[in-house]
């Protein structure tokens, strides 16, 4: 190796030992951010607000029915979704569970609503295995699992904003996505959701659309 | 008091009353722990009474049984996974039982490889010490949540309530969890197989070992590179660079019969264990490889066969591309019944002698047993050579009579095409799998352009896949003559994905973590155009599970054009 090249890659590493070391820096900070923040609030979640417009594309249920998604969300008062699969580690146990212990909180308050829950990996979700995967986490009758061609299902998360990245589904991020009353309005909840947690924002959000002026609150 | 004050004074005042309940119990012998027992809850969820252990999930949910099984989450290696935006850690021996390490290898995927909400990675950054557990910190950490430095785990790692048998059953396991790194590597190199079975066509494994030799010659070279530069700057990096280990490829030969083979391999495997086998080649089913492979626990990775295993497969070594002949016969008859025929629908099997021909007609046969409308009328098996023609001339009427003739043929499917040619058949459909669309152009210019579909479990000629032109540079500046682009592409594309899984096992190596990696990175690597798709998912095993049906079409790339979409069946 010539001295030429010897100084400039030391010179290199010099840059990348420094670059590093003010990467620590930052991460230390951002993590004493999050140390306030949990301290001051202990939510798991994100909440955000927008205008959704659900495509017309085509899904199959777990009775392997053909339906429209963008009637199916409309078709009754109150709508909730959200995005799982059934080989899915962790996290999607989890939320199937949530979705199915949300129904005792949420029935009391108004039972005209429905969960979807859309499988992020619909070659392997079969109408079968969702169904049997309902099954097996007794998510009753309010809990609807959908699954369809892929693009299909691409193009309903590209409509809410949730493509994951890298193409890989094991980058998806949990959200829950629920609107309420006929207002073209979706509340997005990011982050891992607890059933009471949904039965909460689910209440919060009927006030509001019964009676708007509390927006403000 | 604040809502998280009162909820931290719960925690506190539970934490407390665990500690004195334990603390007696520490002193006092703790029951023997039974490494068995403790795996199945580990895998299964299920307690020494044979129960499902109970546990609160995201705060204030009961789960249990298997689906929130420790490997759920930390997976069976126990390395965990980062998932759905949420970093689950590693609880594999080396880690539990040692101070927290603040170590690149075990934060490296989180931190650089896999995107990440921005809080997630706030998460993962700080840097949360912790002493190394005892049953009884462990005991502690999993009722309340709280591990032995006091940090709080997040929601999503469930609590559970597990007695102290069932915690020493458990802790017992845990100290064995991947305690010791798999056989295979050694400190220069990680040793790879390739199984080759007896009546492997001689051009089929040297097309396929060509490109895996050049790949590992490829790949040596590079890490020959970054271990020198080791020795220059031994600065950034270098702790990751000294993991490397350049690969080391071993023909693993077959010969006798399949039922000799398991004997074969485990005399290999004692000789020079192989850390994984990839890519492979035997003449009929690879289920006597795969059984080796599940009782070593050697991942088997992508096997170039058309009779993979197809029973139980999830969660088990092999991993596959598809679910080859088995899946032809069934997007076959997911073809016939789509829409369902209102009348009975008759379908005459013709099969060639030999495996390519038998299985996947018997298979057919039965998958018909079940279908009320589509019925077989007749499985025959045709003859070769010189029979052939009379063998077609004397069943003209059975063919007519027939809605759709299914044919399995061997390497002769072009000379019975031909031999059908010379007739007027009808109006009946012919069916054959994708190894006799070759047959396409010839198909075109003969009365029976409009008769004949080919299943095709595979990408389309057609489809703009960039990554094609890259590897067909590759192998071009490496002199490979590629003879048969497919059997070249997958031989590349098995060693690519061995290849990306080590990048992330920095020192870990282990063969379950190794199959995770793979579970979890496929979906993202570069599709080469074999399959229209590539993907996996904990457990899963075939990579592409669908096809389409083609026909013969005119100035088509390959003389093929699909007549449907893409088909799950
Ligand atoms: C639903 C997913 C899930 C399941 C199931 C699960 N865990 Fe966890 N586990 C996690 C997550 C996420 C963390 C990280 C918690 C944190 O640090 O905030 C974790 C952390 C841990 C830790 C702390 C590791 C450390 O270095 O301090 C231990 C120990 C642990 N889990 C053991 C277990 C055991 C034993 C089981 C089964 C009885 C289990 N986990 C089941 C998700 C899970």
């Amino acid at each position: 190796m010539n001295t030429f090249t010897s100084t400039i890659k030391i010179l290199a590493w010099v840059l990348v030992v420094l670059l590093h070391t003010a990467n620590e820096g930052f991460a230390a900070e951002t993590a004493d951010n999050r140390q306030n923040t949990t301290a001051k609030k202990h939510q798991s979640y994100v909440r955000s607000s927008h205008v959704y417009q659900v495509p017309e594309v085509t899904l199959t249920t777990a009775h392997g029915d053909q339906v429209n998604v963008a009637e199916l969300f409309a078709a009754q008062e109150s709508t909730i979704v959200s995005f799982v699969f059934t080989s899915c580690a962790g996290v999607c146990p989890m939320i199937s569970a949530t979705m199915a212990s949300a129904t005792k909180g949420l029935d009391p308050i108004d039972p005209d609503y429905a969960i979807y829950l859309v499988s992020l990996d619909p070659e392997y979700d079969t109408p079968e295995r969702l169904s049997s995967y309902a099954e097996r986490f007794e998510t009753g009758s309010k809990v609807h699992f959908l699954t369809g061609e892929v693009e299909a299902i691409r193009e309903l998360l590209q409509a809410v904003d949730s493509v994951y990245e890298g193409g890989n589904k094991m980058n998806h991020q949990p959200i829950t996505l629920m609107r309420v009353g006929d207002s073209e309005q979706w509340l997005r909840f990011d982050g891992m959701m607890t059933g009471k947690a949904i039965a909460t924002e689910y209440e919060r959000a009927k006030d509001l659309s019964q009676h708007p002026s509390m927006a403000s609150r | 008091m604040t809502s998280t004050s009162i909820r931290a004074a719960v925690v506190i005042t539970a934490v407390l009353f665990l500690r004195l309940a334990l603390t007696p119990l520490a002193a006092t012998e703790p029951p023997a722990g039974d490494v068995e027992l403790g795996k199945r809850i580990y895998e299964q969820g299920i307690g020494h009474d044979g129960q499902p252990v109970k546990a609160l999930g995201q705060g204030d949910i009961e789960v249990f049984g298997s689906d929130f099984a420790c490997t759920r989450c930390h997976r069976r290696s126990g390395f965990g996974a980062s998932e759905g935006g949420y970093y689950i850690p590693s609880i594999a021996a080396t880690y539990l039982f040692e101070p927290r390490r603040i170590q690149r290898s075990d934060r490296y995927r989180a931190l650089f490889i896999d995107p990440q909400s921005a809080r997630q990675s706030a998460y993962v950054r700080s840097p949360r010490i912790r002493p190394a557990y005892t049953m009884e910190t462990l005991h502690t950490a999993l009722a309340t949540g709280l591990d032995p430095g006091d940090n709080r785990f997040q929601d999503l790692m469930p609590r559970y309530d597990l007695d102290q048998q069932d915690m020493a059953n458990l802790y017992a396991y845990l100290q064995t969890l991947s305690a010791e790194i798999s056989p295979g590597v050694d400190d220069t190199h990680i040793h790879y197989a390739i199984v080759i079975g007896p009546d492997v066509p001689a051009e089929r494994s040297e097309a396929v070992l060509a490109t895996m030799d050049a790949f590992v010659v490829w790949m040596n070279e590079r890490i020959g590179g970054d271990q020198r530069m080791n020795q220059f700057f031994p600065y950034d990096g270098a702790d990751v660079r000294e993991w490397l280990r350049k690969l080391k490829l071993h023909e693993w030969r077959l010969s006798g019969a399949p039922s000799t083979w398991r004997a074969q391999l485990e005399a290999k495997q004692a000789e020079q264990p192989a850390f994984a086998l990839v890519n492979g080649l035997v003449a009929g089913s690879w289920e006597p490889v795969a059984q080796f492979c599940n009782e070593n626990a050697v991942p088997c990775m992508l096997p170039i066969t058309d009779f993979p295993a197809v029973n139980d497969v999830e969660g088990q070594y092999t991993v596959y591309y598809d679910r080859g002949l088995y899946l032809e016969a069934e997007l076959m008859l997911d073809y016939l019944s789509t829409p369902p025929p209102s009348t009975r629908h008759n379908v005459l099997v013709w099969h060639a002698q030999g495996n390519r021909g038998e299985i996947p007609a018997a298979y057919f046969r039965e998958l018909l047993r079940e279908h009320d409308q589509i019925k077989l009328s007749k499985l025959q098996q045709y003859p070769g050579g010189d029979d052939l023609a009379a063998f077609v001339s004397a069943n003209l009427e059975r063919i007519r009579a027939a809605d759709t003739l299914v044919i399995w043929p061997d390497a002769d499917a072009s000379a019975l095409l031909q031999a059908l040619t010379a007739h007027d058949l009808g109006d009946v459909r012919l069916l054959l799998p994708q190894a006799a669309a070759g047959s396409a152009q010839m198909l075109l210019n003969s009365a029976l352009a409009d008769q004949v579909y080919f299943t095709y479990p595979r990408a389309l000629a057609s489809g703009y896949y960039p990554e094609t032109y890259r590897i067909q540079g590759w192998m071009n500046s490496r002199g490979l003559e590629v003879t048969d682009q497919r059997l070249h592409f997958k031989a590349h594309y098995g060693m690519m994905i061995v290849f990306d899984a080590m990048r992330h096992i920095f020192n870990n190596f282990h063969r379950d973590y190794f199959l995770e990696l793979i579970e979890h990175e496929v979906e993202g690597s570069k599709n080469p155009g074999l399959y229209p798709r590539l993907s996996l998912g904990p457990d899963q095993r075939y990579l592409s599970k669908g096809g389409y049906i083609v026909k013969p079409a005119d100035q088509q790339p390959d003389y093929i054009a699909a007549v449907t979409d893409w088909i799950i069946p």
